[in-house]
């Protein structure tokens, strides 16, 4: 990370954002008996040209709060900050503007391009959008060179996204994101869908273009070994909060919190003789439903180190900014 | 480490090549599209061709009848009510009508009608049911639930009910108010397909997508939604033809439509009624035009559901 990145005010942030998805009974007159806590008090920061993960088990919220954090769904709670401006306080136009400066990968390159545009529509389709972005007459050739930067070939651009395999659907997804010069590209599982082999060509382009680009990036993930390979900072995430950020060698070295360390053991390790030490932290049971949270810290049901303090007193809040910030009353010593 | 991480160091050695060729599904070199493979699958239909022929006839008999009656007859629109209700014979192959005018004639005079009142309905029927559909589906909330109880409304009226007090109600039953109450009572069903299709839609990821790079809603409804949507609503349209000539028929049948100096197929098969038994060939011929005519646009719409439909390819 350069020097001036720290002292940067930071390109996105977070603080205490919170969506609820209300649970209604009722036929005619419907009234509300709940909430399912998608997204239950988020902080988190990327400053430029920085690599943030969120991992987390399906089901934790990671997808709503991409939603949030693209301005895409209003929160419930909380504030959302993209290059010092509040998405949801800005007129249509400055949004559409700020929209600009932050893009996003689908995870699903199957249902993310419109089946009836051919590719070169759908590259060249933000400067539909944007007429000012681009003249008119440059806009084919922006469309070649973007096609090239994603490593499609861009006398492809007359056919239509199932004559695609997955990986170059995905580059056809990228290559939209990138239209539009943004500074930030906020990847929500971008090869989840993809074959393994395929994943790494994906990845392999994202690293290159974050460099190239100098592109900050937030990457969404499940999968440990995917984050590891691209990200700065990675946050974890569990039922809807954030419980732990760290750098990559804090998170990947030194976890703190139990989940973290029980996610890390969960990975399979490929040396067999290195495999049977971990087994001791893995984790039982299922996520609880995020509609009724277990009381005091959310991870208690499932922590191995878990406490009375843990049943009543809610886990602390995950301030960012601090060096590497644990929502635990018990975090792992990690001076032993 | 997982197989993706094994998967990206193996890569990341290999060097990656640009463009890597897809070797599992290769592109095919034509642009093929769903309109193109629509069209390869209608082409080998022996009743598709049979439909076809049908209403390219029906279409010259609407647009010159003139000139068909005069090649066809002998003494062309001539009436002598010597003649009244005398069958077929040379010259004149559907024989005569009760006011002695040649049947054929005037068989081929009353096709215009129906095409008009089936193509003019189910246009305008089309035009509500994408306008609506859009912006339901699209918007939802008070809208779609006030615009989707007026459809449940209007979807419960009976056909033949609601037409005849309408009509009764219309001192003068031209072709412009059978055209206007067949649409009113026919609305409702493209309507409902249509907003379902937008409603699945509204949510796809592509939308999503292009949301996201801050396309205004109309973009979003006709360049992402319309294309996506309509195909199954053109279907039914086409269905729908051949249903709402069968429903102008039915009304002039019953009194309530086009009245007499006009000339249609229902009010021939109104005036034959009388005389089934003893001149059969009144009612057999406009039956018989009025069914060809029908059942053309009802194979069209079946294979054209077939053609789209990609669960039974």
């Amino acid at each position: 990370m350069p020097p001036s990145a720290e002292t940067d005010p930071p390109l996105l942030q977070a603080t205490a954002l919170t969506r609820h998805f209300p649970i209604t009974t009722g036929v005619l007159w419907k009234h509300r008996t709940g909430a399912v806590r998608a997204v239950d008090g988020v902080d988190l920061t990327v400053r430029r040209a920085e690599t943030l993960g969120i991992v987390g088990e399906s089901g934790c919220g990671k997808s709503t709060l991409a939603s949030l954090l693209m301005a895409l769904d209003q929160p419930t709670s909380g504030t959302v900050t993209i290059d010092g401006q509040d998405p949801f306080s800005l007129s249509g136009r400055e949004l559409r503007t700020l929209r600009r400066r932050v893009q996003m990968v689908l995870q699903d390159p199957y249902t993310s391009l419109d089946p009836r545009m051919t590719a070169g529509q759908i590259v060249g389709e933000p400067f539909a959008i944007h007429p000012d972005a681009v003249p008119r007459t440059d806009r084919g050739r922006r469309v070649a060179e973007l096609l090239e930067t994603v490593g499609l070939d861009p006398t492809h651009r007359d056919r239509y996204p199932h004559q695609f395999s997955g990986g170059q659907r995905q580059r056809l997804g990228i290559a939209r994101a990138l239209a539009l010069g943004p500074r930030l590209l906020l990847c929500d599982e971008p090869v989840s869908a993809l074959d393994v082999s395929v994943q790494a060509q994906v990845l392999n382009l994202l690293q290159d273009l974050r460099r190239d680009l100098r592109l900050a990036c937030v990457f969404i993930s499940h999968d440990l070994a995917v984050v590891q390979h691209l990200c700065d900072r990675i946050a974890v995430m569990y039922l809807g909060k954030i419980v732990e950020t760290g750098t990559r060698e804090q998170i990947y070295t030194t976890p703190r919190h139990p989940y973290t360390r029980a996610l890390l053991a969960a990975a399979p390790v490929p040396d067999p003789r290195r495999r049977a030490p971990d087994d001791a932290h893995l984790l039982e049971g299922d996520l609880p439903s995020p509609a009724s949270p277990p009381s005091g810290c959310r991870f208690r049901t499932r922590c191995p180190r878990a406490r009375e303090q843990c049943l009543t007193e809610p886990e602390l809040r995950t301030r960012d900014g601090a060096d590497h910030p644990t929502a635990c009353h018990f975090p792992i010593d990690t001076t032993t | 480490m997982t197989d993706t991480a094994r998967a990206l160091e193996a890569a990341g050695e290999a060097a990656e090549p640009p463009a890597p060729p897809d070797t599992a599904r290769p592109p095919s070199q034509e642009r093929a599209s769903l309109g193109k493979d629509a069209w390869l699958e209608l082409r080998a239909r022996p009743t598709v061709w049979a439909a076809v022929v049908t209403l390219f006839l029906m279409t010259a008999m609407a647009l010159a009848p003139g000139i068909l009656t005069s090649l066809l007859t002998e003494g062309g629109d001539h009436c002598d009510l010597a003649d009244s209700k005398l069958g077929p014979s040379a010259g004149h192959p559907f024989g005569f009508d009760l006011q002695g005018c040649d049947y054929l004639a005037q068989v081929i005079r009353g096709t215009r009608p129906s095409l008009i009142a089936g193509l003019a309905v189910t246009a305008a029927s089309l035009l509500i049911a994408v306008v609506l559909g859009l912006l339901c589906g699209f918007y939802g909330g008070w809208l779609d639930a006030l615009v989707s109880r007026v459809t449940d409304v209007f979807f419960g009226l009976p056909f033949v009910l609601g037409a005849t007090v309408i009509l009764v109600a219309f001192p003068d039953h031209g072709l412009g108010a059978m055209v206007l109450v067949l649409t009113v009572l026919g609305w409702t069903t493209m309507t409902r397909i249509m907003r379902s299709q937008v409603i699945a839609l509204a949510d796809a990821d592509y939308v999503r997508a292009a949301r996201m790079l801050g396309a205004r809603p109309a973009r979003l409804m006709v360049r992402h939604i319309l294309p996506n949507a309509i195909t199954p609503v053109i279907v039914v349209a086409m269905l729908n033809v051949g249903a709402v000539i069968s429903g102008e028929a039915t009304l002039d049948f019953l009194g309530v439509g086009l009245q007499y100096p006009e000339v249609s197929w229902g009010l021939q098969l109104n005036a034959a009624q009388a005389f089934v038994l003893d001149h059969p060939h009144l009612l057999f011929f406009p039956a018989l035009f009025l069914s060809a005519t029908v059942l053309s646009f009802i194979l069209l719409g079946d294979a054209a559901r077939d053609a789209f439909d990609p669960r039974l390819k």
